[in-house]
């Protein structure tokens, strides 16, 4: 075979591959949306779970995200800035980003393992909306501290020269130098650690179960709309059921669309600020 | 008025350092307690028997019922009774004042035919040792709503490590085997099944992405890779479950399309986000003049491209590819949904399948005692395995430091 139909037949190969992974996106996108767009209404979004609707659903998921960023980013911030910006780099600051990076590869079902021992039932918060918000909130932290940890070291050095040769403090700095153009990035892996949420089944199921209710306190069951598309999957038989499994599966990708364009519009304005 | 400026201002400063160091200390805690709360329930069915003593259930027990332990009328219970090690008797006079029942426990005998004997089955009852490490006898009511039901319960002696990993059943509440190797030989299949499907793919395509694709095709490109990777895996599984799994039942004339095969389809796919945005990443790193001194020499530029440029990236290249390895293992819902779930040792690629973390999301919601423990030394050995991935990454990364 010659160099050049070696070549051709490479690279053919190479455009044979993009075409799978774009065709593949097109296709899931696409097929879900086809079949769910029809079902999607005033009535199903905002009806409740009897009725056919995601209600519930929607306020569950949004719960879930709210307990558990309220939880993460700060304390995942504020980790991360220790980190950069005060820890010297000993033995054990090493030893800390060894188990910040090594928790981000396990299976999310081992967190839901854990939030079902500790949560659920060690602190007694039962199967509740809470113990999910704490459970995400714990496996989205390493990701916050990482992305944070980048954000921050990505900050010119000469930005903190600059304010503190001004006269000011350290946390001053901190505050009003270094955390705003820090900003975006953290923002950026905010936006993501939603999308996660969001799209976290597993360990949901585990810890905040399947109760189809909208849940009136922190301490009372909720099904995401992940689980809620899960159960249907699993349970549906009728056309009927699989048009709502569909409508639901097309909620969830239009979030994911939403949240992929915000994160990149932010990003964007980072390489901006960076130019 | 200067110094107390000063003060104030340094006090803040402490206070601020240190509530950061605080939550730095928190994040670590709350990394170790997830060890230490999968490991301390995964362990227990090891080291020791399940329970300390055995235990006596009544169920429709009536006010008027009597029970004796060793001859000794007792009445401060609530339907259950925890015997000690040794040898009991306890007596069971129903008000009725026909049937008196003795069951004998003996906890040490060797025989376990022998633990449990009951004596003098009254005519209208039946005994049930269908599941293991249970009995029950039931006394037949006027109706079945009425009937008296008496549970003995022995404790499970510990489980050996390597029943548990090379057992080949799993039959958690009949029989209590616990044998996780159909599971692990599940995950292994569907996990390499995925990494043929996927690594050659995503390879490919990440090369595309980073070296031949005009700009305004790879910008595109890149944030399409993003949007794959951000899909829900329940949505992968859906759309599993309904284009896949018909297509792989009518392609090949099956009863139910659920099988290896499609969890390999749908983890394949899944895992090509990691292996693309990897490899296109650690692509980019390599330096031009690599690739401007191999076309010099009168490479091509797919020979430098594959002899030059991505031997570079290798260490790059393979970390995608282990992190690939970490999310087909780790994968749950996306795979329940397809997969069949039979806990059974697959015979070929179109059999159902059974992944370990399927497992424990299928039945932890109903497992209790040794059972729920058992899932949680599942979830220990996923922890190991994903260990031993991050050794391996890391060995890589060094290998890339040396280089």
């Amino acid at each position: 075979m010659s160099r050049k139909t070696k070549d051709m037949l490479i690279k053919s190969l190479i455009l044979l591959s993009t075409g799978f992974t774009v065709g593949i996106l097109v296709i899931i996108i696409g097929y879900i949306t086809f079949r769910g767009f029809g079902a999607l209404s005033f009535d199903f979004i905002f009806g409740s779970a009897d009725q056919g609707g995601i209600w519930p659903m929607i306020v569950s998921t949004m719960y879930i995200v709210g307990i558990s960023l309220a939880i993460s980013v700060p304390v995942g911030i504020m980790a991360a800035i220790y980190l950069t910006e005060y820890a010297k780099q000993t033995r054990f600051v090493g030893l800390i980003r060894l188990a910040t990076q090594s928790l981000s590869g396990i299976p999310s079902i081992i967190f839901g393992l854990f939030g079902l021992a500790l949560f659920v039932r060690a602190f007694g918060f039962n199967v509740s909306i809470l113990s999910a918000g704490l459970t995400l909130a714990i496996m989205n932290l390493p990701v916050i501290i990482r992305a944070t940890e980048e954000a921050l070291k990505s900050v010119p050095q000469s930005y903190r020269e600059g304010s503190l040769g001004l006269g000011a403090t350290k946390i001053y700095t901190i505050w009003k130098v270094v955390l705003p153009s820090a900003l975006p990035g953290i923002l950026t892996a905010v936006i993501l650690a939603v999308g996660r949420i969001v799209g976290e089944s597993a360990p949901v199921l585990l810890t905040a179960g399947v109760l189809k209710d909208v849940p009136m306190s922190m301490f009372d069951g909720g099904r995401t709309l992940t689980v809620h598309l899960y159960l249907l999957a699993q349970e549906a038989i009728s056309p009927h059921d699989f048009q709502i499994a569909f409508a639901t599966a097309t909620v969830l990708i239009v979030i994911v669309l939403i949240i992929n364009l915000v994160a990149r519009f932010v990003s964007a304005k980072l390489d901006k600020t960076k130019a | 008025m200067q110094s107390t400026n000063h003060k104030r201002k340094a006090i803040v400063e402490w206070i601020w350092k240190h509530l950061f160091l605080i939550m730095a200390t928190v994040s670590i805690i709350s990394v170790l307690t997830i060890g230490f709360f999968v490991i301390s329930n995964g362990v227990k069915p090891f080291i020791g028997s399940s329970s300390n003593e055995t235990i006596i259930y009544l169920e429709k027990f009536k006010a008027t019922d009597q029970v004796k332990l060793d001859g000794e009328l007792i009445t401060d219970f609530k339907n259950a009774i925890g015997l000690e090690d040794g040898v009991h008797t306890l007596t069971y006079i129903t008000s009725d004042g026909i049937e008196e029942i003795d069951i004998t426990v003996d906890s040490k005998n060797e025989d376990p035919s022998q633990t449990v004997i009951f004596s003098d089955e009254p005519e209208n009852s039946s005994l049930d040792e269908t599941v293991k490490y249970t009995s029950v006898l039931t006394i037949e009511g006027k109706t079945s709503v009425l009937d008296r039901k008496i549970s003995v319960v022995v404790p499970e002696p510990a489980y050996s490590i390597v029943d548990f990993l090379f057992g080949s059943e799993w039959k958690p509440t009949s029989q209590k085997l616990y044998g996780i190797l159909p599971m692990i030989i599940g995950t292994l299949g569907v996990t390499a099944g995925a990494l043929v499907l996927g690594v050659p793919i995503g390879i490919l395509t990440g090369v595309y992405i980073a070296e031949l694709a005009p700009k305004r095709v790879a910008q595109v490109l890149r944030p399409a890779v993003e949007l794959l990777a951000g899909i829900p895996s329940v949505v992968f599984g859906f759309f599993g479950l309904t284009v896949i799994v018909p297509m792989i039942q009518q392609l090949f004339g099956l009863a139910s399309g659920t099988s290896m095969l499609a969890a390999i389809i749908i983890l394949g796919v899944m895992i090509l986000p990691t292996v693309i945005s990897m490899t296109a990443t650690s692509l980019r790193a390599v330096p031009n003049y690599y690739r401007e001194g191999s076309l010099a020499l009168g490479a091509t530029k797919i020979q430098t491209i594959f002899s030059v440029t991505m031997r570079a990236a290798r260490s790059g290249i393979l970390t995608g590819v282990v992190l690939g390895i970490g999310r087909a293992v780790g994968e749950t819902m996306a795979v329940i949904l397809v997969a069949g779930n039979s806990p059974q040792v697959p015979d070929s690629i179109l059999s159902s399948v059974r992944t370990l973390t399927s497992s424990i999301a299928l039945e932890m919601s109903y497992a209790s005692g040794r059972h729920s423990e058992m899932l949680y030394a599942i979830g220990i050995v996923l922890f190991l395995f994903i260990v031993v991935l991050n050794v391996v990454i890391m060995r890589l990364n060094k290998k890339a430091g040396d280089h």
